[in-house]
């Protein structure tokens, strides 16, 4: 189909892409940020879930020796 | 005003201003529509949402595990006030100097680490790279190789290298550290990890026993602390924070396939990061590899959590 051509005004067009594209860049950077403070967050469970098994294979081999 | 091409594609797409438009063909690049902008933004929103779910998730998860281990530690501390072999002979240690700061306690532990690899490698110079690791100082040699040092930190944290040298708690970091050093030849032979290059156990773990030979069969070298020297990676941290989905997803796969083949290992409390040379990924702490059969794990499962895909 051959495309219609036609005029609109460009200024609240433009406005609102302006507005639009403003509000994906903050989107971004938060989204950045959170999956940042995620995979720090994610790193430190990792942590602890091994500190906690290495504690409890401890008190096993206590037990163990008792 | 602006041109709007209208068609059989209900969206309105708007086009670029003359100056923007491409200098080779001269034809207009379309730019997104007013409603790929909003389905954009409905997209990362939503993102953002599933992230703050499973960050709360995370968060709760550590403030329970924190609680938990910080309960086991008061309940040790009460049943042994007069613990630790370094009280007893007269070293400084940790709970005989609790008036110091982190940082004091640090450069203490440093100073250790240092000293140990002046005596065990009297000719070489090393640069520190860092004492984040829980249970070693991380340092680059005039070699090109990478020595970890394994060191007390936390509550059995000792200063006087020659006590730590005799001490239970280095015998135990000295066969933990040929557990990880096994680990990592494993996973180096399989294109997964940095080469390990040598390991140089602790006294203290050669004399306990040699069940070490056991885990790692090679002949034993010994020094005060244990030292663990592997090849670089070369990596940034970032690169794996800017990897897509589909490029994790295909690593998982690739992964999985490699690890699935014995089914030993699972990939427990280690850092996965992109390898500069290969594209690829490598991990580079071997020791959080976890044993697969024995805790039960689902080693597709771990790995894609670790590489953080959805399971």
């Amino acid at each position: 189909m051959k495309p219609r051509l036609m005029t609109v005004n460009s200024a609240d067009i433009q406005a609102t892409v302006a507005d639009l594209k403003e509000k994906i860049r903050a989107a971004r950077e938060a989204k950045k940020a959170l999956s940042d403070k995620l995979r720090a967050a994610q790193r430190e469970l990792r942590h602890l879930k091994s500190e906690d098994d290495r504690r409890q294979e401890e008190a096993l081999r206590q037990s163990l020796r008792k | 005003m602006i041109l709007v091409f209208m068609s059989e594609n209900p969206k309105t797409r708007e086009t670029l201003p003359a100056s923007e438009q491409s200098a080779e063909t001269g034809r207009e690049t379309a730019e997104p529509s007013l409603e790929d902008l909003q389905k954009e933004l409905s997209g990362l929103e939503r993102d953002f949402r599933d992230l703050k779910e499973r960050f709360d998730q995370a968060q709760s998860e550590i403030g329970a595990l924190r609680e938990k281990l910080e309960g086991a530690e008061k309940q040790a501390a009460a049943e042994e006030p007069e613990r630790t072999e370094g009280v007893e002979a007269g070293y400084p240690t940790a709970s005989a100097e609790t008036e110091m700061t982190l940082e004091e306690r640090a450069e203490k532990i440093l100073a250790v680490t240092d000293q140990a690899l002046a005596e065990t490698f009297p000719s070489r110079e090393f640069k520190l790279l860092t004492t984040d690791g829980s249970s070693c100082n991380v340092y680059a040699g005039d070699d090109g190789l990478i020595y970890k040092v394994g060191v007390m930190k936390g509550r059995d944290e000792m200063y006087d290298i020659r006590a730590l040298e005799k001490s239970k708690a280095m015998a135990d970091r000295g066969n933990y550290m040929a557990n990880e050093a096994a680990k990592l030849d494993y996973l180096a032979q399989r294109g997964l990890a940095p080469k390990l290059v040598k390991y140089v156990n602790s006294r203290a773990a050669v004399a306990k026993r040699p069940w070490y030979r056991k885990i790692f069969r090679r002949q034993p070298e010994m020094a005060a602390l244990p030292v663990l020297i592997m090849e670089k990676a070369d990596f940034d941290p970032q690169d794996f924070a800017e990897m897509s989905v589909e490029a994790r997803e295909a690593e998982a796969e690739r992964i999985t396939g490699i690890m699935e083949k014995d089914g030993k290992w699972a990939p427990g409390d280690t850092e996965p990061v992109v390898d500069k040379k290969t594209g690829r990924i490598i991990f580079v702490d071997a020791g959080g590899w976890l044993d697969a059969k024995k805790r039960k794990l689902d080693i597709r499962r771990e790995i894609r959590s670790i590489l953080e895909l959805e399971r």
